[in-house]
């Protein structure tokens, strides 16, 4: 399709491992023709040649696999054909003949059991040099089942069409594409919007009117891509990578207004008596709405347990019915949704389904780049408030602030525009650590040290326990503080009961004793504080940003915005003489600010430290100020006291 | 009168006692996230062969824990082309008491992930069980069969651990042969004697445990798992006859075409030359033969996908050499195949062995179920060396294992077990250096590394390879090498050799980058209750002289210590004479696995050894 001149010669001009050094493949061409009919039913011929330039080139085409749901979609290897270095050529398939060699099987999977299948074909052994052609056919969409030979492929949006187009190749596939195709026909009556992101593409638009019907056809090409660097830490390709959209549809809202008629046609979020009367049992005694509104979204939380089962027709962007999960207790992030919406109506809340995409951004091009489902509920404020029964169960919120600074799109009758999510204050996830503990003579530190967390940080600390067996709780704490002392002898633990964790933030203690934790010669006593020392680093994560990295290309990325708080006071001998003690530390900022000292009065030495994070997702112009804050607690944390005693 | 009704009274609330099923909760097993009720297997070897493979529990789920990442799905993976599953039951029982059954789509066959990018193992299949209705307090009755068909196997053979993830209330192991056969079986850690009955020319032997608690959680417990209860059993004492089955496979010819021969050939030659011309350095004619079986391990691990389907699912099916090279990729067998025929190819002699744990024994006669395959080249020098099929090997993998069996896949089936070699494990550097006034440190530095820490067959490869022994090297040689010892020497230069806080100065004594201070023995609590295995045995010892600039005083980290246990031993000497620093710190431990009785011992050595302290040196100074 692409091709003007024979395979063989454009793999003589393709260039080898001499040219490439630094890739395993080379992908000469990657052509996608994309035919879409008034229904939105679309064909999609997927045409690809790589040459490989290395054995982990080899390795990596070995096997050519292609995924597809068959309730919404068919697909197929088409044609698959090695050039060998030599001039051989071997056919492995075409259009008519050794098809069999396609193995066509239930994907492998785990959490979500939908049906979802493979095409496979063994390629076996490539040398450098060697070659591949391969030709892909899929039609249908990504979601779908009506009846009826390809109707079944036909979206349920009628007649709208979208796709959403990577173009960049991945750092870890060390693939250089030479050029990059996307050729898209679709009715002329159907109103297009695209837009290429992130870098420049050739862009061709045409117009072909025959007897019967016009036809628009879009071509956008893209030459010598290299794969793109990796930073640590960096925001999703569909964030920084080019990438193409496009879409048939309207607006969001339109989006917005399908996908809750699509649930109520189908009577997603219908009661029954079981599950009315469960409700009254759950709201049994509660306070207020919000109290309401906390009560039902832990229930979906906590007793909906995530693991997908498919409902058959419709399954993929139907939330399954109330009375369905309400049975189940089981169900992916639409049918905790779904049933969160039932209980909250059943309860008389106004309630809706809303699509998310975790992870990366949803750009204003109305194509579905969606892979989250979510609730929301208006409350009496008269807002629409959202709420997420995939990402609380054990957390202290209703939203996760894991998912601020992200894109959501709820249905409602009308129509809502696409929205974002806002940022979550730091202080709502702060964590205190504090000290109290006294120095002996001998260097012997004795104290008790506790560590309390909100919101997503007391998530964090919370998973030392709701990941793990009753029985490696303990032991999960002593190792936080063993990891990093192991001469310290526990005395004694507490953290109350980890699966009540709406009664109050997560609290540990622990008593503890360290022998030789300062060093004491000559009068002089050399110590660190304890809580800087990199213990309960769990809900410190922006510890793990490696600070010699002076610049970014890219935004980046972090848990969630956080309060740090440390307060350590340590009662030493008398002190004759401070030698050392660290200066103050200050880094101001609007995304991220530190202040750290250490003061001493009297016997008592205090150090006190605050680390203010203040977003998820961060520009790469932040990081100065970011990585300012991580270098100043690093540094404050590294330091030692010194005194004369 | 009367008191005849109270005894009638006593005698039947009694009855009405006795007649009631404790409901358990979790008060009786409080720590527990859940507990088996009931759990049976059963196996039978019927008289045509086939063989059954009967499984039921009755689960009670106390915790969120329970259903949401543990025991919400039931996974079993079989071989349809010779396996039939059936599910029989799964019915959950909720608190109140209601039964859900798992619906239609709760049951869904998918390929099991070990055989996702494996074309030939396409047709294996993974059967997941999703439990419905699950909450706390719920219980989850599941039931199901693997019939298989006969010469699937050569003989019924299992082996099982009993204890489970969480504890079992009742456990009924139930194992059936026709009658007149023999069952061959040992039980490990448990004093259960099976109950042995015959009925319908079919002998039974049923063990039946009580209380058997969950397996224990802590870290780095021994990857055999020689501590648990665990049964061994198998209806044929001749281990021969499946080691006849699997090598009666074309495979086991261990043939290559011309293509093949023509790209090894022209690799080994071009290799062959290269080292040759090495050979002024380490290379002998002896050790072209152990890089060219190097090189052929290379090429079989790094060139060719590695399927990790255990070789029992497959009934040890095993595609030939030119197959597997064709198809680029194998299982661990076949690539032993493949190995081996490259190996042949090369005019090396090598064989494949069949690893066999440490808790069989030859007496036993219990035929075993292999999963793990090494290769065994004889070099014409007679060094005898071991190679994995599946991962390079830096260094002779005979030090990894030890106590193993292992059975030849050839029609002798011999058994063999590597010399129980004590091996020393040792690293012994020594070091002459200078520390100055602007924090350098210089110096020259001495590595003899022996047996485990001897990466001889990474030098072999690489003569530069030293360069990840240690940190800050400015030049280095690779003194000698040999399977015994490989001695480096090493000039090292660290521009930031220590820390300066007013007139005290911070200093890390530096260490080899692969010492037992990078295992992660941090970690270690004051109890334990199971063994503890390390990566290896180890004798670690540094001897350091290292002149000070002047005015440099040691205030911390003096030190004249010796300890010795049934772990092992530890000096530490740390001293300053005049402007010079020397140090001693040495640490041996005895044994791979530390035994409980021996945990203590192992700690104290430990805590001494990563005690900061020792680890940090500080000296005044002038400013």
């Amino acid at each position: 399709m692409l091709l003007s001149s024979p395979t063989t010669d454009l793999l003589k001009k393709a260039g080898d491992a001499k040219k490439y050094p630094d890739n395993h493949l080379l992908l000469i061409y990657d052509s996608t023709k994309v035919d879409v009919k008034p229904s939105g039913l679309s064909y999609f011929y997927t045409h690809k040649l790589y040459k490989v330039l290395t054995q982990k080139g080899a390795l990596d085409v070995s096997v050519i696999k292609y995924g597809y749901d068959p309730l919404t979609a068919y697909a197929d290897i088409v044609k698959a054909v090695i050039y060998r270095k030599d001039g051989r050529v071997e056919e492995l398939v075409t259009n008519d003949h050794q098809h069999e060699k396609v193995l066509d099987y239930p994907a492998p999977a785990r959490g979500i059991y939908w049906g979802s299948r493979e095409k496979m074909l063994e390629v076996g052994r490539l040398e450098p040099g060697d070659a591949l052609e391969v030709m892909l056919f899929k039609k249908g969409f990504s979601y779908a089942l009506l009846d009826n030979d390809d109707d079944r492929y036909i979206p349920p949006m009628f007649g709208s069409f979208y796709d959403i187009v990577p173009f960049w190749s991945d750092d870890g596939a060390h693939t250089f594409i030479q050029t990059k195709v996307y050729w898209l026909r679709l009715p002329a009556d159907k109103h297009l919007q695209y837009k290429f992101y992130h870098g420049d593409v050739e862009e061709k638009h045409m117009r072909s009117v025959d007897a019967s019907h016009s036809v628009d056809i879009y071509i956008f090409t893209k030459k010598d891509i290299k794969p793109y660097e990796h930073e640590p830490f960096m925001v999703s390709p569909y964030d920084m990578a080019p990438k193409l959209l496009l879409s048939t549809a309207e607006n969001w809202e339109a989006k917005s207004k399908w996908f809750y008629k699509v649930n109520e046609d189908y009577g997603s979020f219908k009661s029954t008596p079981e599950i009315k009367a469960k409700v009254s049992e759950i709201l049994n005694g509660a306070k207020d709405q919000m109290d309401s509104v906390t009560r039902l979204t832990h229930w979906a939380g906590d007793e909906i347990r995530y693991s997908g089962l498919t409902m058959g027709k419709g399954e993929g962007f139907t939330l399954h019915s109330g009375s369905m999960t309400f049975r189940d207790r089981c169900g992916v992030c639409k049918d905790k949704a779904g049933m969160l919406i039932t209980l909250l109506r059943a309860a008389g809340f106004e309630s809706y389904p809303a699509m998310t995409m975790a992870g990366s951004r949803i750009d204003e091009i109305p194509a579905d780049h969606f892979n989250h489902c979510v609730a929301s509920v208006r409350l009496k404020d008269g807002k629409l408030h959202m709420l997420d029964p995939t990402w609380v169960p054990f957390r202290r919120e209703l939203w996760s602030s894991a998912e601020q600074q992200q894109n959501y799109l709820i249905g409602t009758p009308k129509g809502n525009p696409l929205a974002e999510t806002p940022l979550s204050p730091a202080k709502d996830h702060y964590v205190n650590i504090t000290n109290n503990s006294e120095l002996t003579n001998d260097g012997t530190l004795n104290g008790e040290i506790s560590i309390v967390a909100e919101g997503q940080s007391d998530a964090s600390v919370r998973s030392m326990f709701m990941y793990y067996f009753k029985t490696q709780w303990e032991s999960n704490v002593e190792k936080e503080m063993l990891d990093v002392f192991p001469l310290a002898k526990i005395q004694s633990v507490e953290y109350g009961d980890p699966y009540n964790y709406l009664s109050s933030p997560i609290t540990i203690k622990i008593k503890y004793s360290i022998p030789d934790f300062a060093i004491v010669s000559d009068g002089n006593m050399i110590f660190k504080s304890i809580s800087a020392s990199g213990i309960f680093r769990r809900a410190q994560n922006h510890l793990n940003y490696d600070t010699t990295l002076t610049s970014r290309k890219y935004a980046f990325r972090d848990r969630c915005s956080r309060l740090v708080r440390i307060v350590d006071n340590i009662t030493i001998p008398a002190v004759k003489e401070i030698v050392y003690l660290p200066a103050e530390k200050k880094t101001d900022g609007n995304a991220a600010s530190f202040e750290g000292k250490y003061v001493v009065n009297g016997k008592n030495v205090k150090l006190e430290e605050t680390v203010t994070l203040n977003k998820r997702v961060y520009e790469s112009s932040d990081w100065p100020e970011f990585r300012n804050v991580v270098a100043a607690q690093v540094k404050l944390n590294s330091e030692k006291i010194i005194i004369k005693y | 009168m009367t008191k005849y009704l109270r005894l009638t009274t006593i005698f039947i609330l009694f009855l009405f006692l006795i007649s009631c099923k404790h409901t358990i909760t979790q008060k009786d097993y409080p720590d527990a996230d859940a507990v088996f009720i009931k759990l049976n297997k059963e196996f039978t070897l019927n008289d045509d062969g086939t063989m059954n493979y009967h499984y039921s529990h009755e689960l009670k789920l106390f915790s969120y824990l329970s259903f949401n990442s543990r025991y919400g799905e039931t996974f079993i993976t079989y071989n349809p082309k010779f396996q039939k599953l059936k599910v029989n039951k799964a019915i959950t029982v909720n608190d109140k008491g209601a039964e859900i059954h798992s619906p239609n789509n709760a049951f869904n066959e998918v390929l099991p992930q070990f055989a996702a990018n494996a074309p030939a193992y396409n047709y294996l299949r993974e059967m997941i069980i999703t439990h419905t209705g699950l909450e706390r307090n719920a219980t989850i009755n599941l039931d199901y069969e693997i019939s298989t068909q006969k010469d699937f196997l050569p003989a019924l053979m299992g082996n099982e651990i009993i204890n489970n993830s969480s504890p079992v209330r009742d456990y009924d192991f139930t194992v059936k042969v026709p009658k007149g056969k023999k069952l061959f079986y040992k039980l490990l850690n448990s004093d259960v004697k099976p109950d042995s009955s015959v009925k319908d020319n079919c002998t039974t032997y049923t063990w039946k445990f009580k209380e058997v608690p969950a397996q224990p959680v802590e870290s780095m417990q021994p990857a055999s798992n020689m501590h648990l209860i665990r049964l061994l059993f198998s209806s044929s004492g001749n281990i021969s006859s499946l080691i006849e089955n699997i090598v009666k496979q074309d495979a086991f010819k261990y043939e290559l075409n011309e293509e093949i021969r023509k790209e090894v050939n022209g690799e080994r030659k071009a290799n062959s030359e290269e080292g040759r011309g090495n050979r002024k350095n380490t290379l002998n004619t002896e050790n072209i033969q152990l890089k060219t079986a190097l090189l052929l391990q290379k090429k079989v691990v790094e060139e060719f996908n590695y399927y990790p389907i255990p070789a029992s699912i497959t009934g040890f099916k095993c595609k030939d050499a030119v197959n597997i090279w064709k198809s680029n990729g194998g299982t661990e067998l076949e690539k032993a195949v493949l190995l081996k025929s490259l190996l042949m190819n090369a005019k090396i002699n090598s064989e494949i062995l069949a690893v066999s744990y440490p808790y069989y024994s030859a007496k036993d006669k219990i035929n075993q179920l292999f999963d793990n395959f090494i290769i065994k080249a004889k070099l014409s020098n007679n060094d005898v060396i071991y190679l994995s099929p599946t991962h390079t090997n830096d260094l002779n993998q005979i030090y990894d294992l030890q106590r193993y069996l292992f059975y030849a896949l050839d029609k002798s089936s011999v058994l063999s077990s590597l010399p129980n070699e004590n091996f020393t494990n040792s690293a012994e550097v020594k070091g002459t250096m200078k520390m100055s006034n602007d924090n350098i440190l210089t110096g020259d530095i001495n590595l003899q590394l022996k047996d485990r820490f001897n990466t001889f067959y990474k030098y072999m490869l690489n003569q530069e390879a030293y360069n990840s022994t240690f940190n800050n090297i400015k030049e280095g040689k690779l003194k000698s090498s040999d399977e015994l010892v490989s001695v480096i020497d090493l000039t090292i230069e660290n521009k930031k050799a220590y820390t300066k806080e007013k007139n005290f100065v911070f200093f890390n004594i530096p260490e080899i980058n692969n010492g037992i201070s990078t295992w992660g023995l941090n970690f270690l609590p004051e109890k334990r209750n199971t063994p503890f295995e390390l990566p290896s045995s180890i004798n670690e010892d540094y001897n350091y002289s290292i002149q000070l600039p002047a005015g440099f005083q040691l205030l911390s980290g003096k030190a004249d210590i010796n300890i010795k246990n049934n772990a092992g031993a530890l000096i530490l000497k740390i001293q300053q004479i005049g402007n010079t620093l020397t140090v001693k710190k040495e640490i041996r431990i005895n044994n791979k696995i530390i035994e409980t009785k021996d945990y203590n011992d192992f700690k104290s050595l430990m805590n001494v050894w990563n005690n900061r302290k020792y680890r940090e040196l500080v000296f005044s100074c002038k400013s």
